[in-house]
């Protein structure tokens, strides 16, 4: 017992002597690389606290300069996953309650549009009803993939002179000066305006009707590419995105004309695009910010 | 005594034998200890590379935020790659040279000093963004947006800019302004931020107010009983600067009113949204004349 025990501790005291003494090379190398580790993780961490601060003060000064610019608060950021992602507890049997009724539905569902498909199938799209499609204004003035362009929507804005309330009578899709505009729908150009000097109204601008009382406007451009008469096909290049007129950042401004009254354009905006893509877009249409003229 | 020496050295030797075959098969103990602590230091590591990654997405935002949104709206350009990478890299820190043999930390040392350059790049754009919608702000709230007069107290607007026979001279000529007719007193509003340029009697104009407001617009107020500034007052957009008259070449009471861009009289009837409705013009005009009383 005595000697099990003496063999142990001098087994022990032996080992550590060892090991104190006779480092090994890679014992060696990962104490260096320890030691290394340790210093500049703690400079770094250091630097790291204060590009911190300064990020933060730039989101602050994000906030106010959108502020300013759009005279609505930024919208904040989604919150950032912390990699941790919620369980939800469910009953076993109030899940397989659920699940049946989901696939009863899903059933009744699958039924019913059946029906409609049928219905969908035998409606007859001729040459005329083309036709009549093409002459509906339904795709955006500007290309705009990401749907960020659409700035300001129809209806009542701010002002950016006086900043009161007033019915803006289009839309805004903000753009770099010189992106092309395009026509939105078959038609015929009925007016046009360029070289406006005048600080204020349309600017240059040009206006083309559809047909079927519809007519619709593209104001603040900087080019006018097209002539009273010319006829068009739906996105055909009319002109380039301006400031011109009464107009407080290059973009343009569009207008939908019907039978003599301005109606909201982005109902109209649904081709080529998707139904998500499309409700964000009606959506952004109904933020009551700034206008851009 | 003989014994427990033998005892000693016994199991001195059994422990010697049993040090020799762990030594050749285990690490010694320190390295071990030294393994783990190398372990948690590069978690660690690991979890400061993180860090700096989302601090880059954080500012990556911000970037994308002003090159194609502020910039467009401010008729800004882009920044673009070449500026933001402009003056980095270049000569290497002193603790590269130490860290050399560490890949792994020398490339976050790279990435971090990228990180800080960016953000320096950016605070200085946004800054420039600042400036530019400050201008931008001045001139918005300087320039002619607002009609002169109330228009409850509006007896009717002449929309008469342009070629007109004039009442008093007997023939056709160019009126360069529009004319509210308004009751004697009626209160006259600025209808942009400005300084008084000048405010005199002339015999065609009668009491006139020429306000500068700078970025080339000028507007002038005529036939007013009386203005009540001076050249060189500040105005702010609907402070009452006068009251509707019928001095100068005027027939009944009435306000005259120009806007000039860059000298030339243009047709205000550009500048302001005959749709503001009464409530919304009370309103603008309230902010800046708090006894918001009609006459004096």
């Amino acid at each position: 017992m005595l000697f099990i025990l003496s063999t142990a501790l001098i087994f022990w005291g032996m080992l550590t002597l060892h090991s104190k003494f006779f480092l090994s090379e890679r014992g060696k190398a990962l104490k260096k690389e320890n030691i290394t580790m340790v210093r500049h993780q703690a400079s770094l961490e250091q630097g790291l606290a204060s590009v911190n601060t300064v990020l933060k003060n730039l989101e602050q000064k994000n906030s106010v300069l959108h502020q300013k610019i759009f005279e609505t608060p930024v919208e904040s950021a989604p919150q950032r996953t912390s990699g941790h992602t919620n369980l939800i507890q469910a009953d076993e049997q109030e899940f397989k309650t659920a699940a049946s009724e989901i696939e009863k539905k899903s059933v009744e569902l699958s039924r019913a549009s059946v029906n409609h498909n049928i219905q969908f199938s035998t409606f007859e799209f001729g040459a005329k009803e083309l036709s009549f499609l093409m002459t509906i204004p339904s795709i955006q003035p500007v290309e705009n993939p990401e749907l960020t362009k659409l700035v300001s929507g129809f209806g009542n804005r701010i002002n950016p002179f006086h900043k009161g309330n007033y019915k803006h009578p289009g839309v805004d899709f903000a753009a770099p000066r010189g992106t092309p505009v395009m026509a939105t729908a078959k038609g015929i150009v009925v007016d046009i305006q360029r070289g406006s000097t005048l600080q204020a109204g349309y600017g240059n601008f040009v206006e083309i009707d559809h047909g079927n009382g519809i007519i619709t406007r593209y104001a603040h451009m900087e080019d006018v590419q097209v002539r009273v008469g010319q006829r068009l096909t739906k996105g055909f290049v009319i002109g380039t995105v301006g400031m011109s007129g009464g107009a407080v950042a290059p973009h343009v401004h569009y207008e939908i004309i019907r039978h003599g009254k301005q109606v909201d354009p982005v109902p109209y905006m649904m081709e080529n695009i998707s139904s998500d893509a499309f409700a964000s877009l009606l959506k952004l249409g109904l933020k009551k910010n700034q206008s851009l003229d | 005594m003989r014994q427990l020496l033998l005892f000693f050295v016994l199991s001195a030797v059994v422990a010697l034998g049993l040090c020799t075959w762990y030594v050749n098969h285990y690490a010694p103990l320190e390295e071990q200890f030294l393994e783990r602590e190398n372990l948690a230091r590069h978690h660690e590591w690991n979890s400061l590379q993180k860090e700096i990654e989302v601090a880059y997405s954080q500012l990556n935002e911000l970037i994308d935020q002003d090159d194609y949104n502020y910039r467009v709206i401010l008729d800004l350009q882009p920044l673009g790659d070449a500026v933001r990478e402009a003056g980095y890299g270049g000569a290497e820190p002193v603790y590269m040279e130490e860290v050399k043999g560490y890949q792994f930390i020398s490339s976050t040392y790279k990435r971090f000093e990228k990180l800080r350059h960016q953000l320096d790049v950016e605070k200085q754009s946004f800054e420039e963004l600042n400036n530019t919608i400050e201008t931008k702000r001045t001139m918005w709230a300087s320039r002619p947006a607002i009609q002169p007069i109330d228009n409850r107290d509006l007896v009717r607007l002449h929309t008469t800019y342009g070629l007109r026979f004039h009442p008093l001279l007997g023939y056709v000529r160019p009126h360069k302004g529009l004319d509210f007719t308004a009751d004697r007193g009626t209160p006259v509003y600025a209808t942009g931020d400005g300084q008084v340029l000048t405010s005199y009697y002339s015999n065609s104009y009668g009491n006139v107010i020429y306000l500068d407001h700078g970025f080339g617009f000028e507007t002038r107020y005529a036939h007013l009983t009386r203005y009540i500034v001076e050249t060189g007052d500040s105005i702010k957009r609907g402070q009452i600067i006068g009251y509707v008259g019928n001095t100068g070449t005027s027939v009944s009471p009435h306000l005259h009113y120009e806007v000039l861009f860059k000298n030339e009289q243009i047709n205000p009837m550009n500048f302001f949204q005959r749709d503001l409705n009464n409530e919304e013009y009370a309103r603008l005009i309230k902010l800046v004349n708090p006894n918001n009383s009609s006459l004096d």
